[in-house]
């Protein structure tokens, strides 16, 4: 069974007054299994976020499901939302979203800290995972004193720490300089390696080909999808970069 | 660019910034119409016209200068809230290249649109509440004085509109300083929300512990009204500085204290209260400090104030027992005993009062005489200085009784008892319960005249009466071995009935005359002195409640300014936990409990601080004879609680804007 599985998802946006419409994802249908990594591109405005938002539970589907191993998220009490999130999932975005009045430390604990669990392993779990993230020099540091891809690093610790079935990034690298970019996606691969499943959201080619799969979405539809096999990560790029351009043919431009 | 456009431009502004603005301007015209009508009632004819007029306006002539200087200090404060939430805009105007010197301009528009506005408004509101003030004031002043209406005097408005110029010019400079400072780039910078190390910690908090102490301290052994009064000021100047260390340094380092307590801080209903804690505390404590000293203020001014108001009688009553005495220093012969007494006649009859009771009687008079009633022994006191006193007596105050002495034979003339007395023994006539008494007392007598009046008690005092003119001056000659002449007084009591307005004019005419004769010395009643009693006291609490207004409008506005400035950065703070797995009903109380934190320990304070200061007030109120202990308490109680009540509502304005800012 895959490890996550959006059916038939249709997510439709009404404006406050609700008049208009927008159909932001109009039938979309996604299987990502244990242990891979997939990239999501497509143009702006296609549904990237929304698509990711839904399977993160930060929003809900106007039709359609998602099933994490075969559990749907609509069974899931709202109550209960916020815990399911906690355990199964880890994000990374684009902002890093780190609270300014935590230290880095903090803000890596913060997930672990809401479960209650003992500081003792909270620690145990924290000081390697700094360690392979090169974060063990500032981890008593506050966000405003550290560089964009330290804070993008720690946004990954604490996706992590918790020790995740899905991690879900959304144009993490998109804050980035290419350096500290690179940095991340090597991280990112690392984790893949380490058997994580990684769902990410980008608009950069280079970044895609580091992942092993790479689906195309446009006008909240599934367009293409292409995976990488045996290729070496150049050669995948350039595969990547000729799918976009028949992406764009519609006179669409990517990013 | 012309004036009009910048003009155009403030005018935006101003609409644009309306949810702080709006709240600034309204605090302004409070301030306007307040200090409007404390200067309207201090030169309005209506209250040169009433009996108390004087003391009334005494009371607003000093009430004017501080206000004055509270109105502009406030003013001047909360503009700095103002302008502190806006500097992020003013850091945009240039980026977006408007020079300094043209946002100057904007700002000189701004400020003149809303001081203006806020002045006119004010005495407009100064002028239609100002009569009603004035009805107000002529009641709790017990005059009916058919003859005073409110006109407004001119210095009312000249006055006003002074001080708001004034106040105009401050703010304005200061703002236009502030934007000189401000470097575009640092203020489109997040601001360092993180925690920096507050430096010598320790040692500042453990210096505010000890000022706080030491006030505390002096407050609670204070024993006398003097005393309270000379220490009063200087506790309260220890205090302030007290509080606005604990608030700032103290509560860091307590915070930083728990969290070093990794297994209490890293629980989840700890983590997210104490971290969010240390950045509101450094964010606001200046503020809450403030908050806190100004709420102390007020529960004092209030609480004295009603006290002495509503104790007034209780003041009158031991001041004056019956309703009329007329003193000589001298004995009063016959013969001048008889010519009061055809003056009383005369005016008695002019005015249509009943005379009830009247007599006189000779004496040698308490007021040179405290003695010392401890453990069955009279002893005098004797000190040459302030210091001495202190040292020698201080703690023996309350041992200590107002003694007068008395020969038996006018005390039975008085009473129209039939007592006597063998050689060397004496009678005790006080309502003082007398734990142990000398041996040669043959007994304690209360409830005579002497001591129960028409209208009350004297405070702590004692008449002797010894059997005769020798034993007398034997007495007081042992108690006060250095006193030479024995000074003699004689008193004339007069208790009268009638209509309250006329006794008025008798008795202010009755006193009068009787001071033109050479052997008075004095000569008072309970009906003029209640008159000028109320117009002090009463003025006094008209003040304190318009203190207590300006007071609470500060308060109200910087927790308001705070509330919105924090809603915003909690907004994000509030998007993110939920991402990362907090579920929203746990933000929601995590950061309601640290917002009631912040909230409401300015008004702990505030009680903490009251609490040690009931003593000094309780004395502070002596020094006015004012010696009702339960009332004292009431009162104290009474304002506590309503301004508790006046806080929480607050609270709950303030925080539905803060919740719609964050948007649960
Ligand atoms: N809350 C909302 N209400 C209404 N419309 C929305 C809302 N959120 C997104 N949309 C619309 O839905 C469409 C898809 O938005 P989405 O954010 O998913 O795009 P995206 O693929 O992430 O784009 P980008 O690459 O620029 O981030 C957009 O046209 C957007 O305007
Ligand atoms: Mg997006």
């Amino acid at each position: 069974m895959e490890l996550l599985q959006v059916k038939n998802v249709k997510k439709v946006y009404r404006s406050r007054l609700g008049g208009q419409q927008f159909t932001a994802l109009k039938k979309v249908n996604l299987e990502v299994s244990a242990g891979e990594f997939t990239a999501i591109m497509g143009p702006s405005g296609s549904g990237k976020t929304t698509l990711l938002n839904i399977i993160a539970t930060l929003d809900k589907p106007t039709a359609g499901d998602v099933l994490l191993e075969g559990q749907s998220v609509k069974t899931i009490k709202d109550r209960e939302l916020s815990a399911f999130r906690r355990k199964n999932l880890g994000f990374v975005f684009q902002d890093f979203n780190l609270l300014d009045t935590f230290s880095v430390k903090d803000n890596i604990l913060l997930p672990l800290v809401l479960s209650d669990m003992e500081i003792r392993e909270m620690e145990a779990r924290l000081y390697p995972l700094a360690e392979s993230l090169e974060l063990t020099h500032i981890l008593n540091k506050f966000p405003y004193e550290i560089s964009g891809g330290e804070k993008q690093r720690t946004a990954v610790a604490r996706a992590v720490i918790t020790r995740p079935k899905l991690v879900l990034a959304d144009e993490p690298t998109g804050s980035l300089d290419s350096k500290s970019a690179a940095k991340l996606l090597d991280i990112f691969a690392e984790l893949h390696k380490n058997g994580q499943t990684i769902l990410m959201v980008t608009h950069s080619s280079l970044a895609a080909s580091r992942a092993s799969r790479v689906v195309f979405i446009r006008d909240g539809q599934l367009f293409s999808q292409i995976c990488r096999g045996e290729e070496s990560s150049s050669e995948f790029f350039e595969r990547i970069v000729s799918n976009l351009t028949v992406l764009s043919d519609g006179g669409v431009d990517i990013g | 660019m012309g004036r009009s456009f910048f003009f155009r431009l403030a005018i935006s502004n101003i609409r644009r910034n309306k949810r702080l603005v709006i709240p600034f301007f309204i605090a302004s015209v409070i301030m306007a119409s307040i200090y409007f009508m404390v200067v309207a009632l201090m030169y309005t004819d209506g209250i040169a016209n009433i009996p108390a007029g004087k003391s009334v306006s005494d009371v607003f002539n000093l009430g004017c200068i501080i206000m004055s200087l509270i109105v502009a200090i406030f003013m001047f404060y909360i503009n700095s809230f103002l302008i502190k939430n806006r500097k992020k805009e003013f850091g945009l105007y240039g980026v977006l290249g408007l020079g300094k010197h043209h946002v100057g301009r904007v700002i000189f528009w701004e400020n003149f649109l809303v001081i203006t506005g806020a002045l006119l408004l004010g005495m407009l509101a100064g002028t239609v509440f100002g009569r009603l003030i004035f009805l107000l004031l002529l009641f709790a002043l017990k005059t009916a004085a058919a003859g005073s209406i409110f006109k407004l005097p001119a210095e009312a408005f000249s006055y006003t509109s002074l001080l708001f110029g004034i106040i105009f010019v401050l703010i304005t400079l200061y703002n236009q300083f502030q934007v000189r400072l401000v470097n575009p780039v640092d203020l489109l910078k997040a601001e360092q929300m993180g925690e920096d190390k507050v430096r010598f910690a320790v040692p500042a908090t453990l210096l505010g512990l000890f000022l706080l102490g030491l006030a505390y301290w002096k407050a609670l052994t204070v024993d006398s009204s003097i005393a309270a009064l000379k220490e009063f000021f200087l506790a309260v100047i220890i205090v302030i500085p007290a509080t606005a260390i604990l608030f700032t340094t103290g509560s860091n380092l307590l915070l930083r204290i728990l969290k070093k307590n990794k297994r209490f801080y890293y629980r989840s209903s700890n983590f997210i209260a104490v971290s969010g804690l240390i950045y509101r505390m450094k964010q606001n404590a200046l503020g809450l400090a403030s908050i806190c000293i100004l709420s102390s203020m007020v529960l004092v001014t209030v609480s004295g104030t009603t006290a002495l108001f509503f104790g007034q009688e209780d003041i009158l009553s031991k001041r004056f027992p019956d309703d009329i005495k007329i003193t000589a220093d001298t004995k009063i012969t016959p013969e001048q005993s008889h010519k009061l007494e055809l003056l009383i006649d005369t005016l008695a009859r002019e005015h249509g009062i009943t005379v009830e009771d009247r007599y006189t009687y000779n004496y040698i008079p308490y007021s040179q005489d405290t003695l010392i009633l401890k453990e069955g022994k009279f002893s005098g006191v004797d000190f040459k200085s302030w210091e001495e006193y202190e040292e020698k007596y201080r703690h023996l105050e309350k041992y200590m009784y107002g003694v007068s002495y008395i020969t038996l034979a006018e005390f039975n003339r008085v009473t129209g008892r039939a007592e006597s007395l063998s050689a060397g023994e004496i009678f005790l006539v006080t309502n003082e319960q007398l734990k142990q008494v000398p041996e040669n007392v043959k007994a304690v007598i209360a409830g005579t005249k002497f001591t129960t009046g028409k209208n009350g008690t004297p405070y702590r005092t004692i008449l002797i009466v010894a059997a005769d003119e020798t034993a007398l001056k034997k007495l007081y000659t042992e108690f006060n071995p250095t006193t030479r002449d024995i000074p003699s007084a004689g008193m004339m009591i007069l208790n009268v009935r009638g209509n309250d307005e006329k006794i008025l004019v008798f008795a202010r005419t009755l006193l009068n005359r009787a001071r033109e004769f050479d052997f008075v010395i004095s000569a008072g009643s309970i009906y003029t002195d209640r008159i000028e009693g109320y117009g002090i006291f009463g003025g006094l609490l008209f003040l304190g409640a318009f203190f207590t207004i300006i007071f609470l409008t500060v308060t109200v506005l910087i927790i308001y300014f705070k509330q919105i400035s924090e809603g915003l950065d909690d907004a994000g703070r509030f998007s993110i936990l939920q991402k990362v797995g907090m579920d929203d009903l746990a933000v929601k109380r995590t950061i309601n409990k640290q917002i009631m934190i912040v909230f409401f320990l300015p008004l702990f304070g505030a009680l903490v601080h009251i609490l040690f200061a009931g003593k000094m007030i309780v004395k502070m109120l002596e020094a006015f004879s004012f010696y009702n202990l339960p009332l004292t308490v009431l009162c104290i109680a009474l304002t506590v609680c309503f301004f508790a009540v006046i806080y929480v509502f607050v609270y709950r304005a303030t925080a539905k804007v803060y919740y719609n800012l964050v948007k649960w």
